[in-house]
């Protein structure tokens, strides 16, 4: 265990070492919210309630907001490094060593999100104190609390699908194009960009079966109230079910793939 | 120590006709083929030996060292180190092997080298005491200590190599692979990783196998070497013996006033200048030296062996001319 926690320091000290870039990859979040700002802007001045898919425009508003920080945060960059790794070879490095590649990966990718976690949260906590003062309703911070532990899970949840994805490597050998598709596509379906109720019925009800709503949608719903007691729980349940399923097809998708590895060379 | 036995390993690849025609076919299917790139090599390697790989590109040492090392499952044949299987990948096998590649670095680039080696001592459970020891050894005699403390992305390509070998060698391993440790080194980083490891290795009793380009790794480290082409073993020996077993020949070079010799029971290489230089029979050297001098006006003559690279190419070659190709 001991290795694992001088990986997580190691991951944590890698992102100081660039600085100007973990801040400007904080600003560049702002650019798609200011498009959504305005879409949303003019579909609302269209709608005469004020309402569009359940949502007032100030709720859709923290909602973007939450989303787009939440997304941030679960981003799986990693999941390139460790395509690069199957593909020029690099694996080996810790095939040789006695050391489990996932947990190191895991731990290494935790590090690398502590900033951004205490970044992201104190803006988070920001936007929904003042979230609360726009909407004019307390501030409800039992599901700021609630919101933190689910967050935890979302990240594990993500890592799983990535890990078990980014293991396409092996027989793809070069897997940055499924990945940037499924990333992309998960984004959308996880409710990254904008909640999944805007999509219709048998479309909703697919996504909520699929794991990729538990890492965004479901916390999000969480503090911006849509989500309910049953609901959490229910939740909760389904993010520790699909964390299992992801690392068990992982844990299947590496074996497999380990055995068909081969480094570059000769 | 090591016994290997008829280890094969062949891939599986799609072969890419000429054009964009050809790279049009191979996206949407192509050809696949088989190359072998290790074929039934077997051999044994002894406690403390340090052995040469030695081959031409693509001949398969990299291969041989990866499925060694537990990296690569092999097609066919066994390997045994240390008593285990190394591609079972087990723990215990791992913490007593190393493996440096002289192309990629295990070091983290952004982050000072300490750290990294402080990550191996926690990986290999080394203890503390034990890796203060062994860390402060491994550092001054690299003459690395004043490093420990710099960015990896910092180092020049020499104390990033030194760093290399430090990390892999804190756990104490009982087999060293090293795939190309001196690769774009200027000389005198060469000779100092050369050094530092026939040093370590008669201190530690350490294995070693090691592969190289450069012959005079191989000449100042290996007292054995293995020579690889095309995935066979074409000689197993001391590498001195290579060229007293291939070719028995000596080369004489002389300069002489007399612009043109002509031939005679020896072969002319080459002669321009005044210099000529001659191949002859190694039994006959004696006799032939003192034949020219007393024929010819000579101002200079000196009696070589026949340069390794070029036994090493009649070997290549030999390897070639078995496996039935041109």
């Amino acid at each position: 265990m001991e290795a694992y926690k001088q990986v997580y320091k190691l991951g944590l000290m890698k992102t100081f070492q660039y600085r100007a870039d973990f801040y400007f990859g904080l600003i560049s979040l702002f650019f798609p919210l200011f498009i959504q700002v305005f879409l949303w802007k003019g579909l609302y001045s269209s709608a005469a309630s004020g309402i569009l898919y359940g949502y007032t425009f100030p709720q859709m508003m923290m909602y973007a907001c939450f989303a787009c920080l939440l997304a941030k945060i679960l981003s799986p960059d990693f999941a390139y490094e460790v395509n690069e790794d199957i593909k020029n070879g690099g694996l080996a490095k810790y095939v040789v060593r006695p050391v489990n590649y996932r947990l190191y990966r895991f731990f290494e990718f935790l590090g690398e999100k502590t900033s951004l976690v205490i970044c992201s949260l104190l803006l988070l906590l920001c936007i929904y104190a003042a979230g609360g003062y726009v909407l004019s309703r307390s501030v409800n911070m039992l599901r700021f609390v609630v919101f933190l532990p689910v967050m935890c899970l979302s990240l594990m949840l993500n890592f799983s699908i990535y890990y078990a994805v980014s293991g396409l490597g092996f027989w793809m050998r070069e897997s940055s194009g499924i990945l940037f598709i499924i990333s992309f596509v998960g984004n959308i379906i996880s409710g990254g960009i904008f909640p999944l109720d805007i999509f219709p019925e048998p479309l909703r009800v697919l996504f909520g079966i699929l794991p990729f709503s538990y890492t965004t949608y479901f916390p999000v719903s969480i503090l911006c109230g849509t989500a309910h007691k049953t609901g959490i729980i229910a939740g909760v349940l389904l993010q520790v079910f699909w964390i299992g399923v992801c690392s068990g097809a992982g844990r299947l998708v590496w074996k497999a793939g380990m055995k068909n590895y081969s480094a570059v060379g000769g | 120590m090591i016994r290997v036995t008829e280890l094969e390993k062949s891939f599986v690849f799609k072969k890419k006709e000429l054009g964009l025609r050809g790279s049009l076919k191979n996206f949407f299917g192509g050809t696949p083929e088989t190359k072998t790139a290790v074929n039934k090599i077997s051999f044994e390697i002894g406690t403390g030996e340090i052995v040469g790989f030695l081959g031409p590109n693509g001949a398969g040492k990299t291969t041989t060292l990866k499925m060694l090392s537990g990296i690569m499952f092999p097609t066919a044949g066994t390997a045994e180190i240390l008593g285990f299987t190394p591609w079972d990948g087990k723990n215990e096998f791992k913490r007593q092997i190393s493996i440096v590649l002289g192309q990629k670095n295990q070091l983290w680039w952004d982050l000072p080298a300490n750290e990294s080696l402080y990550l191996n001592k926690c990986i290999y459970n080394i203890d503390s005491a034990q890796y203060e020891k062994t860390l402060g050894e491994l550092t001054e005699t690299l003459d690395i200590k004043h490093l420990l403390g710099v960015q990896v992305r910092n180092l020049s390509l020499g104390e990033r190599m030194k760093m290399e070998l430090a990390a892999a060698l804190l756990h104490k391993p009982k087999v060293l692979f090293l795939d190309e440790p001196t690769i774009g080194l200027d000389i005198f980083a060469q000779k100092n990783i050369r050094e530092f490891l026939k040093y370590y290795n008669q201190q530690e009793k350490i294995t070693m196998m090691l592969t190289s380009h450069y012959l005079e790794d191989i000449e100042a480290l290996c007292g054995r070497t293995i020579v690889i082409n095309r995935g066979t073993i074409v000689y197993d020996g001391a590498i001195d013996a290579v060229n007293a077993g291939l070719a028995n020949r000596k080369i004489i070079k002389i300069q002489t006033l007399d612009a043109v010799l002509p031939s005679d029971s020896w072969v002319i290489r080459s002669a321009s200048g005044g210099t000529t230089v001659l191949e002859v029979d190694k039994k006959e050297t004696n006799q032939i030296v003192s034949r020219l001098l007393n024929t010819y006006d000579i101002k200079d003559l000196s009696v070589e062996d026949v340069p390794l690279e070029e036994s090493l190419e009649t070997l290549y070659a030999a390897g070639k001319a078995e496996d039935g190709s041109v």
